[in-house]
């Protein structure tokens, strides 16, 4: 026991310190692993191994393509029309942009499956849009990375699929109609947030236009707008997956910037794939050192330990409940959600079961509490790559992130203490 | 090209007298806690510590934690962890003597493939596994696979052209060819949405694969043509095994046959309750002419001529 | 000095491009798997595996650049309310460290390059060794990159300045 505790003590321990003398977070992940592996007598080649195979997944080809793809839109012209289009739709709401964006979640989190592709597709051009319509930074990651937990409870949902898995053969059919009522009613609520917000931060409405220039800005953006109409009609109708679908779109928008907006030459494409080489060597760094940070986290018996030990406090009903939550957000904002999922689903479930939750309405808690992990620090994956992407600090985003977080929380009490919100369309099934 | 090991090296260092530290191992499993496989993985820690009263403890590390089969094998080679629980077709990746356990019909039966498993030619599979620095034990149950599809198939004919999923290795790519259908590699957690909008048209797997990962859901024929029975092993690094004293060996291997045979009885009876399980949700399963499937696969054989042997000798057991 | 210099542009120079071309591939590789299956009805199956490779030899390419501009994430909260000097001792300390990562990376992707080179990828049949022959190239690109940082030894990137003035440029257009 008091190896794993030394263990433990060293991996946390050398990777804060690290990372507040200013190491890079990726590095800091790296060395604090190789630290402990030594302590731990594994050889130090597991950081390395992990390092590459935490890359080697094709779900994760999706991000370097949706940020070309952004970078393409936003170079290219396609960007600045959906500014416009958009503003034509919600010009005249205060935070229009805001709603634009977790309501372009919430579509698109039905299709991608991921949560951090979902930040990486939306937010690569709809951050930079925001920024530009006079929106603060730390407030357009906070709501496109917030936004992006839809992704992982409305389905399809891969994460789904894996929990589907580790509880031994649930209904993913039953568990994608669970995921649906959270995952809006999480949209909604994340909508009024914004507008909240912007209308206290006092943001600008967008420009009124004309019925005539209306018309002309809508037929002008149509031709980019159909980038999303082919991804969402491919994958739809099983022309491709949700990987292909970013590499498609990524192509449609490089043939539409050049040859039919004729903005994007090829002097502008080499800024393009500069700039998306360098926001992707950011987050590659940083999943490939996470996978070995995780990979010691579960060596050191982390997620049972710290389950064992909340599970022995109490009896009551409500406390477990609660305490099973508490453990998962902490151990969310530690580890990835696929392998959380795989680990505890086993261990926690039971448990669940036997204080009367349905294994659905289980299920749809655990993949919000993890996705909220997705948007926090220490290991948050979509806040890395929303600030990445953004060129922010992760400690500048925090702030703006606080009122997100309560809405969050608050939408997962509601899943926790009122199952009819998961469960009335499963039941319906039967 | 050996690193590795320092870490066994020292934990099976001699310790003084009765109150000695024990041995701690590590086992990386990659199905989740309630798998037949996970189970006997915590069996055969038990029996072990039993046997060896308390000496050498293993840790297993389940829901591919430490990482996929490819990955843990490898762990296994360098000395990450101890031990690793791997399917033969991802071990044959590694391990080519393996490869042919994975050919298609192989075995005519369970009984059929237990003997050959059992006997000289599966231990001398084991003995080869030597040169890649592990130690292989047992062979287990990992069901037998078949295909499933979202349109009937009744015969050969029907899954001409069929888009399947199959598992990314070689043998499996050429054998679906063979059989007429279009092999389509995809990432094991797109299968279910690709079979619900059509971007692919089946996939194959045991009963129990296909019933815990829900794809009967989506695609309701089961076609029992039986194609692929690849075992699954327990393999050991090399140098965590021969520092062991020659009592403890005995322990690991006597533990790890004991699992083993006990892991078939689970894994028969969870093939039967899954098969049950889709059944009742209204999977159609269909009877074919296997021997049709078959012919279509000989000349798969010709393509391994390294295992001409090895499969005379597989058949002449039969 | 002086070739030493050129030297390194032309490392930075081909690093660059080969990140660039890499991308593409992949972009190109994954678009040509969708026509092939849903066009001629005839999926292949070894483009996800080579688009995976390229991902995996791309994205370490990147770590690298990103150690060369300095571009990984950071946490600032505390560190910049210790004076410039601390701070300018706290980014040698990080070179050091990087540098130490990056030459266990040679020596670690040395012998995972030996374990997985006698293997091949299932679909492709290309050396498994390829997966982790990235990871020695990069150590050593890691490797020199932070020593010039450690020695103080400024490069003169004229690229860096013009892209400087790029952004300056995109940021008067909007
Ligand atoms: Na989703
Ligand atoms: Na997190």
């Amino acid at each position: 026991m008091t190896v794993e505790i030394i263990g433990i003590t060293i991996l946390l321990g050398i990777f804060f310190l690290l990372m507040f003398l200013k190491i890079p977070i990726a590095f800091a992940m790296g060395i604090s692993s190789i630290v402990t592996a030594i302590y731990l007598d594994i050889p130090t080649i597991m950081v390395f191994q992990r390092m590459v195979n935490g890359l080697n997944s094709f779900t994760f080809l999706a991000v370097p393509f949706f940020i070309v793809a952004g970078q393409i839109m936003s170079e290219g012209g396609i960007s600045k029309r959906l500014i416009k289009f958009s503003n034509v739709l919600v010009g005249k709401i205060r935070g229009g942009m805001a709603v634009v964006n977790v309501f372009a979640s919430m579509l698109f989190g039905g299709i991608s499956g991921s949560s951090v592709a979902d930040v990486s597709s939306i937010g690569s051009f709809l951050i930079p849009m925001m920024e530009e319509n006079g929106y603060d930074k730390d407030y357009s990651v906070a709501v496109t990375v917030t936004s992006s937990v839809q992704g992982v409870i409305i389905p399809p949902s891969q994460n789904v699929i894996y929990y589907s898995l580790a509880a031994g053969g649930l209904s993913v059919g039953k568990l994608f109609l669970g995921g649906y009522i959270p995952g809006i009613i999480l949209g909604l609520a994340l909508m009024f947030l914004s507008y909240g917000i912007a209308v206290k931060r006092n943001y600008p409405k967008g420009q009124s236009y004309t019925l005539k220039e209306s018309i002309s800005i809508i037929l002008d953006a149509l031709i980019g707008l159909f980038t999303v109409v082919i991804i969402m009609g491919g994958i739809l109708f099983g022309i491709f997956t949700a990987t292909e679908s970013a590499a498609i779109a990524t192509v449609y928008a490089f043939i539409v910037t050049w040859l039919v907006y004729r903005e994007l030459g090829l002097k502008k494409m080499y800024k393009v794939l500069k700039d998306s080489v360098q926001t992707l060597s950011i987050i590659v760094a940083i999943i490939g050192t996470s996978s070995a940070f995780a990979f010691l986290l579960a060596y050191l018996r982390v997620p049972t330990m710290v389950t064992n030990l909340l599970l022995g406090i109490s009896d009551n009903r409500i406390v477990i409940i609660l305490l099973i939550n508490l453990l998962l957000l902490v151990l969310g904002m530690l580890m990835d959600m696929g392998i959380l999922i795989l680990l505890l689903t086993p261990i926690l479930l039971p448990v669940a079961i036997e204080i009367g939750m349905d294994p659905i309405q289980f299920g749809i808690m655990m993949m919000l509490n993890l996705g909220i992990g997705l948007c926090t620090p220490p290991v948050g994956t979509s806040l890395f790559v929303g600030c990445a992407i953004a060129k922010l600090k992760i400690e500048n985003s925090i702030k703006a992130l606080l009122p997100f977080y309560a809405v969050m929380v608050a939408v997962l009490l509601l899943v926790i203490f009122a199952p009819g919100v998961v469960m009335f369309l499963p039941n319906l099934m039967d | 090209q050996n690193t590795s090991t320092d870490s066994s090296a020292d934990s099976s260092s001699e310790g003084e007298g009765k109150d000695k530290q024990p041995i701690i191992m590590r086992l990386a499993e990659n199905q989740p806690d309630n798998n037949p496989v996970s189970i006997a993985m915590y069996k055969f820690a038990e029996l072990l510590d039993e046997k060896t009263n308390g000496e050498i403890k293993v840790e297993v590390y389940t829901g591919a934690q430490l990482g996929q089969e490819p990955e843990t094998i490898e762990q296994a080679q360098v000395g990450i962890v101890e031990f690793t629980r791997v399917n033969s077709v991802v071990l044959a990746e590694v391990a080519s003597e393996m490869g042919v356990f994975t050919l298609p019909y192989i075995f005519a039966d369970n009984d059929h493939k237990y003997r050959v498993l059992d006997g000289e030619i599966g231990q001398e599979a084991l003995d080869a596994l030597e040169q890649y620095n592990l130690v292989g034990f047992g062979y287990m149950e990992a069901g037998t696979r078949h295909f499933y599809t979202t349109k009937p198939v009744r015969s050969l004919e029907d899954l001409k052209g069929m888009k399947i999923r199959v598992q990314p290795a070689q043998i499996s790519i050429k054998m679906t060819e063979l059989l007429g259908a279009t092999p389509t590699p995809m990432n094991y957690g797109e299968v279910y949405s690709g079979l619900q909008t059509g971007v692919i048209d089946g996939a194959e797997n045991d009963y129990v694969s296909y019933y815990t990962s829900s794809h009967y859901e989506v695609a309701k024929y089961y076609i029992l043509d039986g194609h692929l029975s690849p075992p699954a092993l327990l393999v050991m690094n090399k140098q965590a095994f021969d520092n062991l004293s020659k009592e403890h060996q005995e322990a690991v291997q006597e533990a790890a046959w004991e699992a083993a045979l006990y892991e078939r009885e689970l894994m028969f009876a969870f093939q039967e309750e899954s098969r049950d399980n889709v059944v009742q949700a209204g999977t159609e399963i269909i009877e074919v002419d296997v021997s049709e499937f078959q012919s279509a696969v000989q000349p798969i054989y010709e393509e391994f001529p390294q295992y001409k042997d090895i499969i005379e000798r597989i058949r002449a057991l039969q | 000095m002086n070739s030493i210099k050129r030297m390194i542009r032309f490392l930075d120079k081909s690093l660059e491009i080969v990140s660039m071309i890499l991308l593409v591939l992949m972009i190109i590789v994954t678009v040509y798997q969708v026509i092939l299956r849903s066009i001629f009805n005839n999926p292949t199956s070894w483009s996800e595996e080579i688009a995976l490779l390229f991902m995996i030899w791309f994205g370490y390419l990147g770590v690298v650049n990103g150690v060369k501009d300095r571009t990984h994430i950071t946490v600032e909260a505390l560190s910049s309310r210790l004076s410039p000097r601390i701070q300018r001792i706290l980014e040698k300390i990080s070179d050091v460290l990087i540098c130490g990562f990056g030459i266990l990376m040679i020596k670690e992707g040395v012998v995972l390059y030996n374990i997985s080179n006698m293997q091949r990828l299932p679909a492709t049949q290309i050396n498994k060794g390829m997966m982790y022959l990235v990871l020695i190239i990069c150590g050593f690109m890691m490797v020199i990159y932070t020593t010039l940082q450690i020695l103080n030894i400024s490069i003169d990137r004229e690229e860096k300045l013009t892209l400087k003035s790029n952004t300056n440029a995109t940021e008067e257009l909007l």
